[in-house]
């Protein structure tokens, strides 16, 4: 294959002909705005009225929006502003077509996920865990999208933008270890469940099976068990609860500093406040009962 | 003709019989379920005598005359709720000994809030339990008593049986880890990795949810799943319902953990297994459990997954006294209070065990020694008499 070829197979002409058809839809459709917009002057005696003055800001507003169309409506202005400007900001396109290669690798890691999960299942063997899927995702994020929100703030309110992006950031990080913490509990369902299937498909064969389905359920609740025994005392579970109840706790703090910032405008304490105040309260406790002791004992 | 391998027949008809239970039962349920239904728990009529900030203490007097002549004060875990104990009353551990004579106070650690966070296990074990203890010496005129502590409650009546043994005359322990040096049950292998310190200060108190949730995990296939199963298929059965719901009240009635208790509780338990090394410290205080000389009776459940007998089984080798008794009962964790064959086993040896131990000290008294060690000089030195006080038992309120 050659690289043209490579080139037109991939995602880039698909991406790129969107693109052009986006700009070629805004461009031609505010011509059409152009009809809609009223023309006519209103009578002198409305005009005159309340109601006429509650419309006059609005249609002052009408013309001059009509004006600026109309300077749209030459097409050699379009096309100096698009040629000038570019088709669209190289950042939007820039990022457009990082979420577009992301989505697209996402979504080859996840056909081949369905399709290993189509094999043979073995049972009690959790090595097969596939976190890859959610390795993906996070890696994805941290190294095309998280640099956004870890961009430096401007101006006065910089801390406090800074402080609303952390949240955000955190967020996102404690939403796919979750998931892939969930993922992880859910695996040992899945693993079960085939097992009973396949024991069920076997008993079927040999002619020894049961008519009592609880007998089914029975043993898909004691393999079931096993399998999360297994689950459990691996490393990777460990590591990847130690994981995800870290990224909670990074969610919890910037949540909370975030959330401090917005209680510091109404007269309630924060949480920082109340826990300076039960620590004082605590230690004037206690010596209060140490004296008490002291001065009963005397 | 050969006979078919798979018997549609006989599938068809057993699904045709469940399913005709299954609707037999549907319609039954909601009568039950909307009826009257008795789902109280810690019925056992108490009084409180004694509270200090959010702890507070239950008194349940003995029915009759008292059989001891030594108060029975019980710890249980700050985790879930002393309630478990009293849960029903066929399966009441508190009436058990109540009925048999038992003079018992229960402490009641109450529901942790967000200005607790920074007490300690020393201010659980040398504040409020010392000030409990000597509230009930002073009350009922009595130099020691006796000691009864329920998982990590037991670690605490541990540790103030080694700071505080002239208070103690015997010493229970039910289903406590010393020992957390073990693989045996998850909880040991997950704590070992949890940053304590992060979860402390991230969080303050350990939230009751977060906690509820990781048991919960334990085993889900059991505990999420299969119960409720098992409740479905006997949801028209209304002792079974009520003895589910009371249960259920139980388990999910959890309080925060102060952040600080658990913080020392992880690192120095969990992590550092400072307890039966006899290398942990309270404040200034160490924890030195051969300083545990009193007669000590330890329980612990052969299928425990939360506390394994790993856990608990080297604490009778690690204590001073001489006079101590391992028992392994066949049953879990919780079983050991609620199941109705522990109900036999349980209370009852400790009501016989603590009436051999409670006579006057020059009495003598039935050996049930199970471990065999060198006397300490208290053994060999001739045995002090305790004073009888004279006067009316008082037992009023005391608010702190």
């Amino acid at each position: 294959m050659t690289q043209d070829q490579q080139k037109s197979n991939g995602p880039d002409p698909v991406f790129e002909t969107w693109m052009k058809a986006a700009t070629d839809f805004w461009s031609a459709s505010h011509t059409s705005w152009l009809d809609l917009m009223p023309t006519g002057e209103l009578p002198d005696d409305f005009q005159q009225g309340l109601l006429g003055r509650f419309l006059e800001p609005w249609q002052s507003a009408a013309k001059m929006f009509q004006a600026v169309s109309s300077q749209f409506a030459e097409t050699e202005t379009v096309s100096a502003l698009f040629e000038e400007t570019g088709l669209v900001p190289e950042m939007a396109q820039k990022m457009a077509a990082t979420w577009w290669k992301g989505i697209l690798a996402l979504q080859s890691q996840w056909i081949e996920r369905v399709g290993g999960l189509a094999a043979q299942t073995k049972a009690f063997r959790m090595q097969e865990l596939d976190r890859e899927a959610f390795k993906v995702w996070t890696e994805f994020y941290e190294r095309e999208l998280r640099k956004f929100l870890n961009m430096p703030q401007l101006g006065l309110t910089r801390l406090y933008q800074e402080r609303a992006s952390r949240v955000v950031d955190r967020f996102n990080l404690f939403q796919g270890s979750l998931s892939e913490f969930l993922c992880m509990i859910y695996a040992p369902v899945e693993k079960s469940l085939k097992v009973v299937q396949q024991e069920m498909e076997k008993l079927s064969a040999e002619g020894e099976f049961s008519e009592d389905f609880k007998d089914y359920y029975r043993k898909w609740i004691k393999v079931l068990e096993g399998h999360y025994m297994t689950l459990f005392n691996s490393p990777e579970y460990v590591e990847t609860m130690c994981e995800t109840l870290s990224a909670f706790e990074d969610f919890s703090v910037a949540r909370r500093e975030f959330l401090e910032d917005v209680v510091k405008t109404l007269p309630v304490p924060s949480q920082k406040d109340m826990d300076e105040v039960y620590l004082e309260l605590l230690n004037i406790k206690k010596e209060l009962r140490a004296l008490k002791k002291s001065a009963g004992a005397a | 003709m050969a006979e078919p391998k798979l018997r549609l027949d006989l599938i068809t008809k057993k699904l045709a019989e469940e399913a005709e239970k299954v609707q037999t039962r549907a319609q039954k349920a909601p009568d039950v379920l909307t009826g009257p239904l008795d789902t109280d728990i810690s019925t056992t009529p108490y009084e409180m005598v004694y509270q200090e900030d959010r702890v507070r203490l239950k008194h349940y007097k003995p029915v009759g005359e008292s059989a001891l002549k030594t108060p029975l004060m019980v710890v249980y875990a700050l985790i879930n709720r002393e309630t478990m104990l009293d849960l029903q009353p066929d399966r009441s551990v508190i009436q058990t000994f109540i009925k048999n004579g038992l003079d018992v106070y229960m402490v009641d650690w109450g529901y942790p809030t967000p200005k607790d966070r920074f007490l300690t296990i020393e201010d659980h074990v040398c504040g409020y339990m010392d000030n409990i203890v000597d509230f009930i010496r002073r009350t009922r005129d009595v130099d020691q008593i006796n000691l009864m502590g329920i998982c990590m409650g037991g670690s605490f009546t541990v540790m103030y049986a080694s700071l505080f043994p002239e208070k103690i005359k015997n010493l229970i322990t039910t289903v406590t880890p010393t020992n957390f040096d073990t693989d045996q049950g998850l909880l040991h292998v997950w704590m070992r990795r949890v940053d304590a310190d992060r979860l402390v200060d991230t969080f303050g108190n350990m939230p009751a949810d977060l906690m509820n949730y990781a048991f919960l995990l334990l085993n889900p296939a059991r505990l999420m799943i299969d119960k409720y199963v098992g409740f479905l298929e006997n949801a028209d059965n209304k002792a079974f319902v009520e003895n589910f719901i009371r249960m259920e009240k139980w388990i999910f009635d959890s309080p925060d953990v102060p952040g600080e208790t658990l913080r020392q509780f992880v690192k120095d338990c969990y992590q550092k297994n400072l307890l039966i090394k006899n290398q942990m410290k309270l404040g200034d205080r160490l924890v030195d459990l051969k300083k545990i000389t009193m007669p000590l009776l330890n329980f612990y459940g052969k299928f425990d997954h939360l506390v394994p007998p790993a856990a608990c089984e080297l604490l009778t080798k690690a204590v001073g006294s001489t006079d101590t008794e391992d028992i392994c009962l066949d049953t879990g964790h919780i079983g050991i209070y609620v199941s109705s064959k522990c109900q036999r086993a349980f209370a009852p040896k400790i009501i016989s065990w603590l009436g051999e131990r409670d006579a006057p000290k020059s009495a003598p008294r039935k050996s049930a020694t199970r471990t065999r060690k060198r006397p300490t000089r208290a053994d060999r030195s001739p045995p002090k008499k305790a004073p009888q006080k004279q006067g009316r038992q008082k037992a009023p309120s005391e608010v702190r």
